[in-house]
């Protein structure tokens, strides 16, 4: 597994379950953790086996990141357009959690494929909900002019975005990358922070590496990328940070093609865990050098 | 919460494939999907007979369960894993090491397999903790006295027989007959009709005269396959010429060789667990069968002391339990034990780690979980566990037996990497309100 799914596993496969014994009534009470601190809690009842209740609880906010009812900006919005008439949100969410969705199995799209891909879809609540702020952010790229943005109306655009500047989203707990929109391109800044100081070293070493690989023809198409252990120059007006990153600074440059179509989903999902990822390959490689370890000792031993 | 065993608890087989490349060492499957890639891949089994035998594929192994399956970041959660008895106490260490140094885990607790086993069936069985724990997955069986919490070290047995025995049994036994099996699936064949038609007859004697008067009913028509019962754990001489002791004496020599005044109360609560226990009427034999060799022997000494009329002795009570968890036993037990707030006052947390180094998990406290044991009863009845309308035993017959790393954490969010049966659900709600 190089990259998180985007769904979850067992969320998914409960659906599933749900959907392959439809004319039972099941009675189902799931709680699930995430990493980065999303909790999920799924409901079905005897009683009323039409609906299923899918509660999701995310990280709480820091006063730096703007949210509506403890959900991240545009979440609500995205939460009706991904799902459609499926879901119906609560107003009163479940004691615990931020939000509650009710989905409604009589409302299931009529072939079991689209049944499926759906339920793959509600499985992936949290990519939806947290990455809703970004998805937002990159998807003006799409919007802006291609053309004329350079001399005649670049000044007024600019202008335009010039308010909208530091965009905080939210991506772990107390934790909170930055995106820039400008004229063509949305930069998104990193601050990256590992509880542990070995952590911390190797995630320096894999960053370094990260943007090196980066620079191979392999990944020309990908997105430019860049690491610095200091503060690159689009945070000098950003609102200070509490905590120094022990990590350095990773900044990431998306164009217009990066966001096009289906790579929209997926490039938004990749920002906003790409401090987990880098947490899961940091423990990847200490697997690695363990092994590595494990041979060089076994040779010394047997030269003896 | 993902489930295993062995010397660490896993009996599920990791994949390892180091084919060259640059993302090589991500290259690997667990599980299921790991025996679903056997054709690209090569297979490995990290854990045998209870221990583990290579550390690169265990640390792996849990690195894709914590990632991949659980989907939780180790740093934030307390873990509970289990080891089979006897593991040395360096591999506990090597086990500390790999969770505190690799996954930088918050604390840990290493629990011995048969005492959580014990604890899962303490609904049915009225005691504290102490009973015999047979436990037979899928690599060796165990059979392990525990006296209020502790194992009797010296009294365990070990038997070389479990669950791939039975397994390679049966492949024997097909090829003999001359079945025309695919050659790399055959493995899988087989351990599919032992999940699916073996069972544990009375009297084996009796059953191969059955056999030889009637043999169209022993024989799957729709595979041409010959399901064979379950006889290995009681005849083993038919398989091993090594082995021939059959389990019931096994049970009934390692009670006996307890401590007398624990006895009574250990032949009263012989509890079973894992996969391999899951045949059918396996309970019943061994039941029948320990009881009658305490029968014999006890009127055997009555004889010899010549004091028939004198001699008024109350009658061995012998009790063998199954019980709905039986399969997931271990996992079932841990799963109760992590989910109690007080959990986390008998790990060993990482700051513990560094002060003392690896060798403070040699000895994890029983003393200190015992009274979080026996709080499971609410919370059974709290998660509906106990109301009996979500239990049903259907045989779900799918696979590997176990489960292994447990993990929890406060909020304790579990989540299975076995796979896709309707039981599952029920299975995997961890959270106590």
């Amino acid at each position: 597994m190089i990259l998180f799914e985007v769904e979850n596993r067992f969320l998914r496969e409960t659906f599933e379950t749900r959907l392959r014994n439809l004319e039972k009534a099941l009675e189902i009470d799931v709680h699930l953790l995430e990493f980065n601190d999303i909790r999920y809690r799924l409901q079905a009842s005897v009683k009323d086996p039409r609906y299923m209740r899918l509660s999701i609880k995310i990280p709480a906010a820091s006063p730096q990141v703007p949210m509506e009812d403890s959900l991240p900006l545009g979440a609500i919005e995205a939460v009706e357009e991904a799902y459609g008439t499926l879901v119906e949100v609560q107003k009163v969410p479940e004691a615990g959690y931020d939000l509650t969705l009710k989905v409604d199995l009589h409302q299931l799209p009529p072939t079991e494929e689209e049944r499926f891909k759906l339920m793959t879809k509600l499985a992936a609540l949290r990519a939806i909900i947290m990455g809703a702020p970004l998805r937002e952010t990159l998807k003006s790229l799409l919007s802006q002019p291609m053309a004329e943005m350079g001399e005649t109306e670049g000044g007024g655009l600019q202008t335009a975005y010039e308010k909208k500047k530091n965009i905080v989203i939210l991506h772990r707990p107390g934790e909170f990358f930055y995106a820039f929109p400008q004229s063509e391109k949305v930069t998104i800044v990193f601050p990256m922070r590992f509880k542990d100081s070995n952590d911390a070293a190797l995630g320096v070493a894999f960053l370094q590496e990260f943007m090196e690989a980066r620079r191979g023809s392999a990944s020309s198409c990908a997105p430019p990328c860049s690491y610095s252990r200091t503060p690159p120059q689009e945070l000098e007006d950003a609102p200070p940070l509490e905590k120094q990153p022990n990590a350095g600074f990773v900044s990431f440059i998306i164009f217009r093609r990066h966001v096009d179509g289906e790579r929209l989903e997926k490039t938004t999902w990749a920002i906003s865990t790409f401090h987990a990822y880098v947490s899961y390959h940091v423990k990847c490689s200490k697997a690695f050098m363990h092994t590595r370890m494990r041979t060089r000792v076994e040779s010394l031993i047997q030269d003896k | 919460m993902g489930g295993s065993r062995g010397g660490k608890p896993l009996s599920m087989s990791a994949a390892s494939l180091h084919s060259a490349g640059v993302m090589a060492d991500l290259d690997f499957y667990v599980g299921e999907e790991a025996l679903s890639r056997a054709n690209t891949h090569s297979l490995s089994f990290p854990v045998r007979h209870g221990q583990v035998d290579n550390w690169d594929t265990m640390e792996r192994f849990w690195q894709q369960c914590i990632f991949n399956y659980l989907r939780c970041d180790p740093e934030d959660h307390y873990f509970l894993l289990t080891e089979s008895p006897l593991t040395a106490p360096e591999n506990r260490e090597y086990m500390a090491e790999i969770m505190f140094e690799t996954f930088n885990v918050p604390g840990l607790y290493i629990a011995v397999q048969a005492v959580l086993a014990l604890a899962a069936s303490y609904t049915t069985s009225k005691h504290a903790l102490t009973g015999v724990v047979v436990d037979s997955g899928d690599g060796v069986t165990h059979v392990v006295p525990v006296v209020d919490g502790y194992v009797i070290g010296s009294s365990i047995k070990a038997i070389p027989i479990a669950g791939r025995d039975i397994t390679s049994f049966l492949l024997q036994l097909m090829r003999e007959r001359g079945e025309p099996l695919p050659l790399d699936e055959c493995l899988d064949v087989a351990r599919r009709i032992k999940e699916t038609c073996c069972y544990t007859c009375p009297d084996i004697v009796k059953e191969f005269g059955k056999h030889d008067r009637d043999p169209k009913k022993y024989i799957k028509q729709w595979s041409g396959i010959n399901p064979r019962n379950n006889q290995v754990f009681f005849s083993p001489e038919i398989y091993s010429s090594e082995f021939t002791t059959p389990l019931p004496r096994v049970v009934d020599d390692c009670i006996c060789s307890s401590p007398i005044d624990t006895r009574r109360s250990l032949y009263k609560n012989i509890v079973l667990s894992g996969g391999s226990t899951m045949f059918k009427d396996f309970q019943r034999r061994l039941q029948r069968d320990i009881k009658k060799l305490v029968e014999q022997r006890v009127t055997g000494s009555i004889a010899r002391s010549g004091a028939q009329e004198k001699v008024k002795y109350e009658a061995v009570e012998v009790n063998v339990i199954g019980h709905h968890m039986q399969r997931f036993a271990v996992w079932f037990g841990g799963s109760v034990l992590a989910s109690n707030p007080m959990f986390y006052s008998a790990c060993h947390t990482k700051a513990e780690y560094e002060e003392h180094g690896p060798s403070i998990c040699r000895t994890n406290p029983v003393a200190r979980i015992l009274p979080l044991l026996a709080w499971r009863e609410e919370v059974l009845f709290d998660r509906g566990w106990l109301s009996g309308g979500l239990l049903n035993d259907d045989g779900d017959d799918d696979g590997h037996d176990d489960d292994d790393d447990d993990d929890d954490d406060d909020d304790d969010d579990d989540d299975d990497d076995d796979d896709d049966d309707d039981l599952q659900i029920k299975w995997n709600d961890p959270q106590i309100k």
